[in-house]
């Protein structure tokens, strides 16, 4: 900017000034330029006064007029020798500095320096000169800065992919070492290597935690950490974060509580994973910082629209506590509340610093509050979506439980109060009893008023009369009751399960107990009570004959009588069951269609049965079939069962299918040339009944296995080719016998068959022999595989 | 139920976990013995095993025989399937605490039978999941 001032005719500069320029300004520069304006507006101001001067001095009064005339002439004068000079110093002189103003202006603001073309050869030309040479510096440097950030950007991006790289590939390893240490804890050991392994697998246990610790700080500090939404079910996630942290508290004799406020909402959308690692690092610290004492959590809803729900979680422990001095510090990283503290209870110190970012994320906060020797309370909260839809898991109401009554012992206040509100949900009918003693009171109460409980569910450990004394009582006490009942434990130990099942306890549940596993256990032990029975899924009709018989069934072992019995039944056959020869003897009558007889039976044998009835049948006029049941396929028994009066014998196991086909055979006629050949002899390499009563008649899996069978038969076809070139015996036997398997449950059986020549083959080392077996399975394998293609086809056209 | 299926067979294999997942099951797979075992071993653990007698790592019912000696893993029943033509092996199987045993080729309705009897004259034990589990899970 240049101002001007005119005093005693004489115009000066009083300033000269650019903007954010001034240091670009030299005084000689300044000096000389203001010696050209100068110069420029002393002349024009010299030929104005030198005009009015002149005027003035040729004034008279009398000719005023013309006065005024002269001067308007001498102005227009002026004025026409004034306005081309003004107009050739504007071009010259003030255009070229507007211009230098405005990019000096536009440079300051925007840092924005387009390089000056101006060309005038005096100290304009400099200044537009130092303003570009200025321009171009900051462009270099700007350009420098770029290219420096660039490279950090990289940088920071490889160090990004090095960090997942590395938490992939430490993570594998240390997966292997942790694997490998149970397994390995798991053979035969002693003492001593016994407890060098068990060091090493609980050091890597903690080194894992640790570097998952860091990779997460890191990946936090490296703004890569992103959370994944999805839906999960509240109260599944929180039991499933604190199940492992539940039996190290048993271990360490610390109660691990955790209760749920019923409002709030269970189908939630976020990411579950974080909000776990949350839990399970205040929980983890809760217990690490409480020996003995109790850590509660327990969640509430802070707040609620109709999108969005804000979850409250509390851990309280009744452990040393924090000193408020400490309280703010301990969500900094890298400051324990005292370093000492790292070194008598270990860990990075990262966690609560990791869960504060992590809580952020989630759109919460986290605080705390302590009493040192009192006990801490860590609180958070965090904003979650609504799930729109519930998610199926979720172990709600589905009617099986309505009504069922339940009672259950616990002499903790709190797990009473949570199984007795899951079992509320379910509509079921909970009584409640906190010791041994007064469930025995329950139970009597309940059995002289006829009202006996549907299921106990007992705890393992609890003071005075423990679960199992509790549940020996009732054995005893009420042996014709049969009581359903769950034991709840917090120990995985063998002699506990062995003496549960010495009880006749139906489930062993480890707590903490999740919702779901409660509930389908509940329903699946409930299912095997003749009361709450599950429908069983219908039977497909697999082109079986399906006349109806009425069978007489002697057995005398129970397990064994169920079984037949169920097959029969699911074969709409009606069954009398008879649990020895004597009894079956009683119940034969000339209406049975078939009679299956055990032969090994106490007080009368099936031979000695079979002749009784045949004796009996004289004098009906009838000859009802009778089947011999063998416990085993002993050479010469079928000719011991026939010389009885038997009509067929099978062996146990029963398997279904001979059971099947014996009656079939024996029920359709007594014309035995009418038996068909088991394996098809037609060009269909498949049997398509027996394929869909395997796959229970379920298209998708029959379309799944053919498509597998039809890969993997390839590859196993390859390495059967390559084992008898190279002549390796070993290979062919192992390829060849599965390929045999795979083939049979296709029902191949002459491919099986071939599989099976080449196994024996390799099994007495003459891999090279097998070269004409190899064509042919090759062509049978070929032909079954375009079958099962046409099959896989049509199922899914 | 939670049943692990062990066969190396990847066709049979498929089949079995099948035809229990319609049963309403939740199935895991197992190809080899070390998987068989480390996922016995892991939580939640399986209320029943289907196990292919002849497994790679494990021939002969070397991993029946270690399921039942572990402590972890003896008290969850061992369907053995097998496609052995050893006649012994049904006895063998029995011997080393399998539950059942049934030949191959698998038939639907024995497989069915076995499953249900042996599920519903077992003590089922639910243990807490653990989080280590995740990667592998029943479903």
């Amino acid at each position: 900017m240049i101002a001007l001032e005119v005093r005693n005719g004489r115009p000066r500069i009083l300033c000269l000034q650019f903007e954010h320029m001034t240091t670009y300004m030299t005084p000689k520069n300044l000096h000389s330029l203001t010696a050209k304006l100068l110069a420029l507006f002393g002349a024009g101001a010299g030929v104005f006064l030198l005009a009015a001067g002149v005027v003035q001095y040729q004034m008279k009064p009398h000719d005023l007029g013309s006065i005024i005339a002269d001067t308007g002439v001498l102005s227009l004068v002026f004025l026409a020798v004034a306005l081309p000079l003004f107009l050739v110093a504007r071009r010259l002189f003030l255009a070229p500095i507007v211009t230098i103003a405005k990019a000096a202006r536009a440079f300051g603001e925007n840092g924005v320096a387009e390089p000056l073309d101006i060309r005038s050869n005096d100290e304009i030309q400099d200044l537009a000169d130092a303003f570009n040479a200025a321009a171009r510096a900051r462009k270099k440097v700007e350009r420098a800065l770029i290219a420096e950030r660039v490279r950090a950007q990289q940088a920071s991006r490889a160090k990004g992919d090095f960090l997942a790289n590395m938490s992939h590939e430490i993570r594998t390893p240390m997966n292997g070492v942790i694997g490998m240490l149970e397994l390995a804890l798991e053979t035969q050991l002693d003492a001593e290597q016994r407890s060098y392994l068990e060091t090493a697998s609980s050091s890597a246990e903690s080194l894992l935690s640790i570097l998952n610790d860091i990779l997460d700080f890191s990946k936090i500090e490296a703004g890569k950490l992103d959370l994944n939404p999805a839906d999960f079910i509240l109260s599944d996630g929180l039991s499933d974060a604190l199940a492992p942290l539940a039996i190290k508290a048993h271990r360490q004799g610390t109660e691990l509580g955790v209760e749920i406020d019923s409002n709030v909402p269970d189908s939630l959308v976020g990411d579950l994973g974080r909000l776990r690692q949350v839990i399970v690092n205040l929980v983890g610290n809760a217990l690490k910082f409480t020996s003995g004492g109790e850590v509660i959590v327990r969640v509430d809803l802070a707040e609620e629209t109709e999108a969005d729900a804000v979850i409250r979680i509390s851990v309280s422990d009744t452990g040393i506590g924090i000193p408020v001095e400490k309280q703010a510090l301990i969500f900094e990283a890298f400051s324990q509340a005292d370093s000492s503290t790292t070194r008598q209870f270990g860990g990075t110190g990262l966690g609560l610093t990791i869960s504060s970012k992590l809580v952020v994320m989630m759109g919460g906060r986290i605080w705390v509050d302590s009493t040192p020797g009192v006990g801490s309370t860590f609180q958070f909260t965090a904003r979650f979506g609504k799930a729109v839809q519930t998610a199926p898991s979720i172990p709600d109401y589905d009617g099986k439980l309505t009504g069922l009554r339940v009672l259950v012992v616990d002499d903790n206040a709190t797990n009473l109060r949570i199984v007795a509100s899951m079992l509320l949900r379910w509509r079921a009918i909970p009584t409640l009893a906190s010791s041994g003693r007064e469930a025995l009171d329950h139970v009597t109460a309940a059995s002289t008023g006829g009202a006996k409980f549907d299921l106990l569910l007992v705890d393992a450990v609890m003071p005075g009369m423990d679960g199992f004394e509790l549940i020996e009582e009732i054995r005893t006490s009420f042996p014709g009751e049969n009581h359903l009942i769950m034991m709840l434990s917090s120990e995985d130990r063998k002699e506990s399960i062995d003496r549960c099942r010495a009880l006749g306890v139906s489930l062993y549940l480890i707590k903490p107990v999740r919702q779901s596993h409660l509930l389908h256990s509940i329903r699946a032990a409930i299912a095997t009570t003749s009361e709450y029975a599950i429908p069983k899924p219908a039977e497909e009709n697999d082109g079986r004959p399906t006349r109806q018989l009425r069978i007489l069934l002697a057995e005398d072992n129970a397990v064994n009588q169920r079984v037949a019995s169920a097959l029969l039944e699911r074969r709409g056959h009606t069954v009398v069951c008879a649990a020895n020869g004597r009894e079956a003897v009683e119940k034969f009558d000339s209406n049975f269609d078939l009679v299956l007889m055990d032969i090994q039976m106490p007080e009368m044998g099936g031979f000695e049965a079979t002749a009784v009835i045949r004796r009996m049948e004289e004098s009906m006029s009838v000859r009802v079939p009778i089947v011999a049941l063998t416990a085993r396929a002993m050479k010469g028994d079928r000719e011991q069962c026939i010389a009885a009066g038997m009509d067929s014998y099978l062996s146990k196991p029963i398997r279904p299918a001979d059971l099947y086909d014996t009656i079939d055979e024996l029920s359709s006629s007594s014309d035995f040339a009418d038996v068909v050949p088991l394996a098809p002899q037609n060009e269909l390499k498949i049997d398509l009944n027996a394929l869909t009563t395997l796959t229970g008649g379920n298209p998708g899996l029959l379309a799944d296995l053919a498509s597998m069978f039809i890969a993997d038969s390839r590859d196993m076809l390859d390495r059967i080719e390559a084992a008898i070139e190279h002549d390796d015996p070993e290979t062919l036997e192992a390829a060849a016998h599965s390929l045999k398997g795979s083939s049979a449950t296709l029902t191949g059986y002459d491919a099986a068959a071939s599989a099976a020549e080449l196994e024996e083959l390799g099994r007495t080392m003459r891999a090279s022999a097998g070269r004409e077996i190899y064509a042919r399975l090759e062509s049978q394998i070929h032909s079954l595989n375009s079958a099962l293609q046409r099959l896989t086809f049509r199922k899914a056209g | 139920m939670r049943i692990l299926v062990a066969d190396d067979d990847r066709v049979i294999s498929l089949l079995v976990c099948g035809i229990l997942r319609d049963l309403g099951h939740q199935t895991l797979a197992a190809f080899d013995q070390m998987q068989t075992l480390m996922f016995a071993m892991r939580s939640p653990a399986p209320h029943l095993i289907v196990l292919d007698l002849n497994m790679p790592g494990g021939a002969g019912g070397e991993t029946l025989r270690r399921l039942k000696q572990s402590g972890r893993t003896s008290h969850v029943p061992v369907i053995v399937v097998s496609g052995t033509g050893d006649a012994d092996a049904p006895a063998r199987v029995r011997e080393l605490g399998g539950a059942a045993f049934l030949p191959k080729p698998v038939d639907r309705e024995a497989l069915v039978t076995e499953v249900d009897r042996v599920l519903a004259a077992t003590l089922v034990i639910v243990r807490p999941p653990d989080v280590s589990a995740s990667r592998f899970s029943y479903e």
